[in-house]
């Protein structure tokens, strides 16, 4: 059997696994583990479980996933973000979806301190899932909307992906930065009109606030909700000031939370415990799944699958734009079940040559290729802004949450769409700049 | 046969596009097609330290390792980590690095066979310069910087008052933007490569010293002991040429980056030789020093690793200044990989 | 819980035991990264003299604690992510049968995770791994010790999870409470 045959029929098996309701890490790492095996033999397989998740855990940039969780963790159960959105919801009564739609903006502005997809759904995902549920949401909508408004992370800057892309590519980060802004806005303008849309339509999804209250309440309310604008404001401002490094300011985050909860007489005991423990379970889980999704990459790597892909589509000798397309398509297939990071090893090496030899703009296809690995994210089977908000919300089921991604996929086709039907949306910042 | 060779980097660095690439590509050429490479790029399997345990268990055939990332294995070649600061001309200095190991440190090589390894050779990096996003006018204006660079440079950091910073590449950019450092140390072509040239404003053209503890071909001894005479012969012939592409390009890349950057308003400067009287000043009793060290992690025959390679290096100089480096690759061959005894 | 899990009753305590102690381990971790990460921050920004080896003692020992201790409780608890996408369409015997296999498979590759994560931290322990900071040594085998305490227990864990575990997929797993 050829390594092509074994990485297509691994894929397959870890697939029918994760549907069969293995753990997920489980799934895709036994499988890499067996596939690694049977094609490269056992010394293969041993060096790489040797070496892999040791490494992977010893990583600074990553460290910044349990801070931020911790953060989240401690604003939730010391009431913070019940204030803010309590406040939200007088305040934003009129809109349809008016919570879904101030996560969706908190993300985005979130994604401006937050260089990663999975910290932006991590710490609004802590802070917003649970109130829009005890305000009635709908549970595919709230989820889906931190899973979505989640990859807005990588797309407004600073960007962890962009800055690999722009490694490989030889591109300039700054203007892949520069670049990245007016896809990122495009992208969050959307997703609040399809949320307000949708709502009009089916006001079941986010019910509207009936009672009414009075100016006075109203103004009290917002009085209440200053500590979490704060604490995000440490985060950003920490950056932005040259203090500390993005990993930093998630420890800036922490003692933030800790101190306002301590000044507004609410850091309890049983507020400690539960932070503290909620968030090394979280940790823990997404741990154990990034795991399964890096093993997952050396097996892909093994295999050739890429490889065999990629010499295919050149093969079909496409235009430039045909070959834009149907390479997406491509990136959609793997971003279902590859992690960003993994599925950049593994496309950029073998498919960058080929856009330089088509001359197409690699800020272009930068920007059409974060989108991609952002799709990617909230696509099934492996959607990894999925698995992290059912680790932060166990009694959502994954299917749920994957439903309520379907709307905002849909959304982000759009946005492809445009995206590829205008590339000066993409390279016109970038190009003012020089 | 197919050989798999693993890096953490990139297929675009210089390393890989213009050293590894052709290296195989010669190989495959000279044994007929016989001889493959599959790659692994940008730690597609191994990050930087897998690669050497990789090589080690036998699970990779060839890879770019670096003593510094298996210190607890390579207390003799840390030496070449500890000697940063001799690094100058890179043609000079990977010849001298070459030659020490592959002709005359037998404890070096011994290390590398422990590791079931062997070293097939190096190039240096250009030298690396103080690159700083401020305005840089005196030696004045440096006291108090942050400044990002490996561990190696921390002691001449603070001897003028500054702090050294642990950044890894991609990320300097943004720590230097916001402040969090105010310079680097680099090789000219970062500006252009990790786009450092956005933020630098100041860059420093006295060579602080180079990279050049690396091994960009290790090869695991048993895949070299499978392999026929003519494969080794191949790869021992192509390896100089490899060394000279890489150097070539990095020197190429240093000139085109520091022009293009000049031209958008970078200054050049040397401190009036300020810089250089200062390094001076910190470098003396170097030698000593990383003798000391050395010896203190067990390696007894540290100060004549490190007089041989002084010695080579003086060799190299001449040799260079006299025939410059048009032929370089040649008298790799002729002085070095001729003589190799693997 | 079911007649067959008593006689594992006790066992299966003492795990939810060290499992818990385990997570307070990683709990001590976070805390000290948290503090650390900020003190070396502050440090550097305001008194210009960061503190030493901060990157290597987060990475090498809070973090590696933090994520692989807690492992075993997080799958005593069943925390660990799954999606039942085509699952809850199955009928309750199909169901019984891929809930028992993930519980076999899960104990056999973290069984052979843990086997290679004590080969590994053996061969570092004995060439002493190690990195270099401003010229002191800095010691990183120890830290390779927390894969095999975390993976190890995560095993026996999933171990205890497949034997214990009752029919009824809706139920996790129950502990008797001490009082
Ligand atoms: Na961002
Ligand atoms: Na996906």
């Amino acid at each position: 059997m050829s390594d092509i045959a074994v990485g297509g029929i691994g894929v397959g098996v870890m697939i029918l696994l994760i549907m069969l309701r293995f753990h997920i890490g489980l799934a895709m790492g036994m499988v890499a583990t067996l596939g690694i095996f049977v094609i490269q033999g056992p010394r293969a397989a041993f060096s790489i479980l040797q070496n892999v998740p040791y490494s992977f855990a010893a990583n600074w940039e990553f460290s910044a996933v349990p801070l931020f969780l911790l953060m989240g963790a401690v604003a939730h159960a010391s009431g913070m973000t019940a204030s803010l959105f309590h406040a939200a919801r007088l305040w934003l009564s009129w809109l349809p979806g008016g919570l879904a739609i101030a996560t969706n903006i908190g993300c985005a502005g979130f994604s401006a301190a937050a260089g990663s997809s999975v910290v932006t759904s991590v710490a609004m995902g802590r802070i917003a899932v649970p109130e829009m549920l005890r305000f009635g949401y709908d549970k595919g909508l709230a989820t889906g909307t931190v899973a979505a408004a989640g990859t807005l992370g990588v797309m407004i800057p600073p960007s962890i992906p962009m800055i690999i892309y722009a490694y490989f590519a030889e591109v300039s980060v700054g203007s892949m930065f520069l670049a990245g802004i007016l896809p990122g806005l495009l992208t969050a303008g959307l997703y609040c009109l399809m949320i307000m849309g949708r709502c009009t339509v089916n006001p079941k999804l986010a019910p509207p606030v009936r009672e009414t209250e009075d100016p006075r309440a109203k103004w009290r309310a917002l009085a209440e909700v200053w500590p979490l604008p704060v604490i995000i404001f440490v985060v950003v401002g920490t950056i932005y000031g040259g203090i500390a490094s993005a990993t930093e300011s998630a420890a800036f985050g922490v003692l933030a939370a800790f101190v306002i909860a301590l000044l507004k007489g609410r850091l309890t005991l049983q507020v400690l415990r539960d932070s503290f423990l909620g968030t090394i379970e979280n940790t823990a889980s997404i741990f154990f799944i990034i795991l399964g999704a890096v093993l997952l990459t050396r097996f892909m790597a093994y295999s050739d699958l890429p490889e065999f892909i990629s010499d295919a589509v050149i093969g079909w000798g496409l235009s430039p734009l045909a070959l834009i397309i149907a390479t997406g398509l491509i990136f959609l297939v793997l971003g279902c079940i590859l992690d960003p990071i993994g599925l950049m090893l593994l496309a950029l090496p073998v498919f960058l040559p080929i856009y330089e030899a088509a001359h197409i703009d690699m800020i272009w296809f930068g920007i059409l290729f974060i989108k991609y690995i952002e799709i990617g994210l909230i696509t099934p089977p492996v959607g990894m802004n999925v698995f992290i908000l059912r680790s932060i919300l166990p009694q959502i089921p994954v299917g749920t949450i994957f439903r309520g991604t379907g709307w905002f996929f849909v959304t982000e086709i759009v946005v492809l769409a445009l995206l590829i039907a205008f590339p000066a949306i993409s390279t016109v910042l970038a190009a003012s700049a020089r | 046969q197919e050989l798999q060779y693993s890096t953490h980097l990139p297929p675009v660095v210089g390393v890989n596009s213009a050293g590894i690439q052709p290296l195989f590509d010669m190989v495959t050429e000279a044994t007929g097609g016989d001889v493959t490479v599959k790659y692994f790029w940008a730690g597609q399997l191994f990050d930087a330290a897998g690669n050497f345990e990789a090589i080690r268990d036998g699970v990779i055939d060839v890879a770019f390792t670096q003593p510094e990332d298996a210190q607890a294995d390579m207390p003799v070649n840390l030496i070449f980590a500890d000697l940063y600061f001799m690094g100058e001309d890179p043609y000079a200095t990977a010849a001298a690095l070459n030659e020490t190991i592959l002709l005359d440190c037998e404890s070096c090589r011994d290390e590398y066979a422990n590791n079931n390894a062997m070293f097939m050779g190096a190039h240096a990096t250009t030298p690396t310069l103080m690159s700083c996003a401020p305005e840089i006018t005196s030696m004045d204006d440096l006291t108090g910087r942050k400044v990002i660079g490996q561990s190696t440079i921390a002691g001449w950091v603070n001897s003028f008052g500054g702090i050294q910073l642990d950044v890894p590449p991609p990320a300097r950019l943004e720590a230097m933007e916001r402040g969090v450092a105010d310079c680097t140390i680099i090789s000219a072509e970062w500006l252009e490569a990790f786009s450092l040239g956005e933020v630098v404003k100041t860059v420093i053209d006295t060579p602080n010293g180079s990279q050049f503890a690396i091994s960009i071909a290790t090869m695991n001894a048993e895949t070299w002991d499978g392999l026929s005479d003519p494969v080794q012969e191949a790869f021992l012939t192509s390896m100089p040429k490899a060394i000279e592409g890489i150097i070539d390009n990095y020197t190429e890349r240093d000139a085109a980056a520091l022009e293009k950057w000049q031209g958008l308003g970078l200054t050049v400067t040397d401190l009036d030789g300020a810089y250089e009287t200062a390094l001076t000043a910190y470098l003396d009793g170097y030698e000593g020093r990383v003798i000391e060290d050395a010896e203190a992690r067990g390696v007894s025959n540290a100060a004549d690793i490190v007089h041989t390679f002084e010695e080579n290096l003086e060799k190299w100089t001449a040799i260079l200044s006299e025939k410059g480096t048009d032929d370089y690759a040649q008298l790799l061959w002729d002085e070095i990989y001729s003589k190799v005894d693997y | 819980m079911s007649d067959k899990a008593r006689p594992l009753g006790r066992l299966l305590r003492l795990a939810e035991l060290a499992g818990r102690a385990m997570t307070l381990a990683a709990a001590v971790a976070l805390a000290l990264a948290t503090l650390h990460i900020f003190a070396d921050a502050i440090a550097t920004k305001f008194f210009r003299s960061p503190l030493f080896a901060t990157h290597q003692i987060v990475t090498s020992y809070y973090m590696v604690a933090l994520f692989f201790l807690p492992l075993a409780h997080a799958e005593l608890r069943g925390a660990h992510i799954t999606a039942d996408l085509l699952y809850s369409a199955l009928p309750r015997g199909l169901r019984t049968v891929a809930r028992k296999a993930n519980g076999l498979f899960l104990t056999a590759f973290l069984g052979v995770m843990t086997w290679q994560a004590w080969v590994k931290a053996i061969s570092q322990t004995a060439r002493g791994e190690k990195d270099t900071i401003l010229g002191t040594p800095f010691l990183i085998w120890p830290s390779r010790w927390l894969v095999v305490v975390g993976l190890g227990a995560m095993t026996l864990a999933a171990l205890l999870t497949l034997l214990t575990r009752g029919d009824d997929d809706a139920v996790s797993l129950e502990i008797e409470s001490p009082k």
